[in-house]
């Protein structure tokens, strides 16, 4: 799981926004970074989403519906949706061992 | 999570494509200008697409120069990774082609920055008694400034002094005095004259002996290995386009190979003239620009000065061009890319040999004569020569690092193929 997100280098952080963001459905590019800038307030510049989504769709954690218009959304696949949940678990582990060790104001100056 | 690839749970987040309006005019031109940052094939895939995200951005107000960068960026990513510069996503030919060119140019990168340091340092090892003292010494006995003063020692009153002082026997005595201070008033007006002057600023330069003659002469040596590695590594690239290429399609090669021949004639006058440069005396013509007056003038008694900067350039420059014409234009054998990988991870060895000689000349040479940085030679236009020395330095510090990098890469690349 970890490796999957190391390959990925600079896109790891938009990564893991657009396939959190995928994860509520299916979305077209531009509707992925009107999403993420709602959930999470971080603006994805068009460059760096495209630079993402190339990735993801390599690695198989998304991938395009056919669609007759010009605007193609993408879908999360089974591998991308357990890749996210295992990242997001570590993640999460991470920060709540923060929080906590932050709660206890051990070595807070 | 698991229904997410059941196609029934799919939405359609934001406009439909029904719902965009027309594009204004001066939207699509941008949107198309910055299209072009990505290569072909890339637009081919993604290129729709991305036009309606660029489209969307930017008529809601979020087109700013921001967005131009990071398109920018991720283009010119793209690019490099499709012609196999970077990343591992292009064929391993492709791969190996782009480190055989990245090589090439930071070669001739590595070499251009010698051949500056080469030009500016000349003199530097020299002995002055050899050379500059006995030029400021043939200056200072044809200048007006020492005729005055040869006359004054021989004139009347100098000599009556002179017989006055030696008459009294007593050191202290007038006489001794004033015939001592009309001598010293004599030989400071010298001192003073511009002969004078050049005449003691060429006894302050000091000749470099032991540790930094050493120095330069490996740092000469570890060049040459480069240049012969690059040299045949053309030969052999030039020879395997002509044997792939003569009789399937010669126009392609004709004209990389009319650069390399340049490149090779001008390398060839280039060396002949640095050899006559070095025979030029320290501190003369005195700028490039002089020279070239001169030169125009129909005075070719420094025509090195002029000549040798203009062959190196000329012969790096169409090598740049030819070589990597050359590479482009013809599908080499893998052979052909493991051959240059190994010449360039011979030359890469040279390289950081040259640089680390380099820096080692520049330090024992300033520890054994500490003003030869701004005094030798006047520096450049008279100034330090440290800006130019520091610039080289790290030219060539950077770009053997890139031939020691791109060496490993290409032959990774070809290794099994």
């Amino acid at each position: 799981m970890n490796s999957t997100f190391g390959d990925l280098g600079h896109y790891a952080g938009p990564a893991t926004l657009i396939l959190s963001s995928l994860a509520g459905g299916s979305k077209h590019g531009y509707a992925l970074t009107q999403d993420i800038e709602d959930f999470s307030g971080v603006h994805l510049q068009p460059g760096t989403l495209y630079g993402a989504i190339q990735r993801l769709e390599k690695q198989g954690l998304i991938e395009p519906l056919d669609d007759e218009s010009r605007r193609r959304p993408y879908r999360l696949t089974a591998l991308g949706a357990s890749v996210l949940q295992d990242h997001l678990k570590a993640q999460q582990q991470a920060s709540n061992v923060g929080l906590q060790r932050l709660s206890t104001g051990g070595s807070i100056a | 999570m698991s229904s997410i690839d059941d196609d029934a749970k799919f939405e359609m987040v934001g406009r439909t494509p029904d719902e965009t309006p027309p594009l204004d005019p001066r939207i699509a031109a941008r949107v198309s200008r910055l299209l072009r940052w990505y290569p072909s094939d890339w637009r081919e895939r993604y290129g729709e697409e991305f036009e309606e995200v660029l489209a969307s951005s930017i008529s809601d107000g979020k087109g700013s120069l921001r967005l131009s960068l990071d398109v920018a960026r991720e283009g010119v990513t793209s690019r490099l990774k499709s012609a196999g510069y970077v990343g591992r996503s292009a064929p391993v030919l492709e791969r190996a082609r782009a480190s055989v060119i990245t090589l090439f140019v930071a070669i001739l990168g590595f070499l251009s920055s010698t051949a500056v340091l080469a030009y500016y340092v000349k003199g530097w090892q020299r002995t002055p008694v050899l050379e500059s003292l006995s030029n400021a010494e043939a200056t200072l006995s044809r200048s007006t400034a020492f005729h005055t003063y040869q006359q004054t020692m021989m004139s009347p009153t100098y000599r009556r002094l002179q017989y006055l002082a030696v008459r009294s026997h007593n050191p202290n005595s007038q006489a001794w005095k004033i015939y001592y201070k009309f001598q010293t008033n004599a030989q400071t007006t010298l001192n003073k004259s511009d002969a004078g002057r050049a005449y003691h600023q060429a006894l302050s330069f000091h000749p470099a002996t032991g540790a930094p003659v050493v120095f330069n002469d490996i740092s000469h040596i570890a060049t040459i290995v480069a240049i012969g590695c690059i040299a045949i590594a053309l030969i052999f690239v030039a020879g395997a386009a002509v044997r792939i290429q003569w009789r399937v399609e010669r126009r392609r090669i004709v004209v990389p190979l009319g650069f390399l021949s340049t490149s090779a004639v001008s390398f060839v006058l280039g060396a002949a003239a640095y050899q006559a440069f070095q025979k030029i005396p320290l501190g003369q013509p005195g700028s490039e620009l002089q020279a070239l007056r001169w030169l125009l003038a129909g005075n070719f008694r420094f025509w090195p000065a002029v000549v040798f900067p203009l062959c190196a350039l000329a012969s790096i420059v169409f090598a740049v061009i030819g070589g990597v014409q050359l590479m482009r234009r013809v599908d080499f054998l893998p052979r052909t890319y493991r051959l240059q990988g190994f010449l360039a991870a011979v030359a890469a060895g040279s390289l950081c040999v040259a640089v680390i000689s380099t820096l080692l000349w520049v330090t024992t040479l300033r520890l054994e004569a500490s003003d030869f940085l701004t005094a030798k030679d006047g520096g450049v236009l008279g100034t330090s020569l440290l800006p130019v020395l520091s610039i080289v330095v790290v030219v060539m510090i950077g770009t053997s690092w890139t031939v020691v990098v791109g060496s490993a890469r290409c032959l990774r690349s070809v290794r099994g193929s």
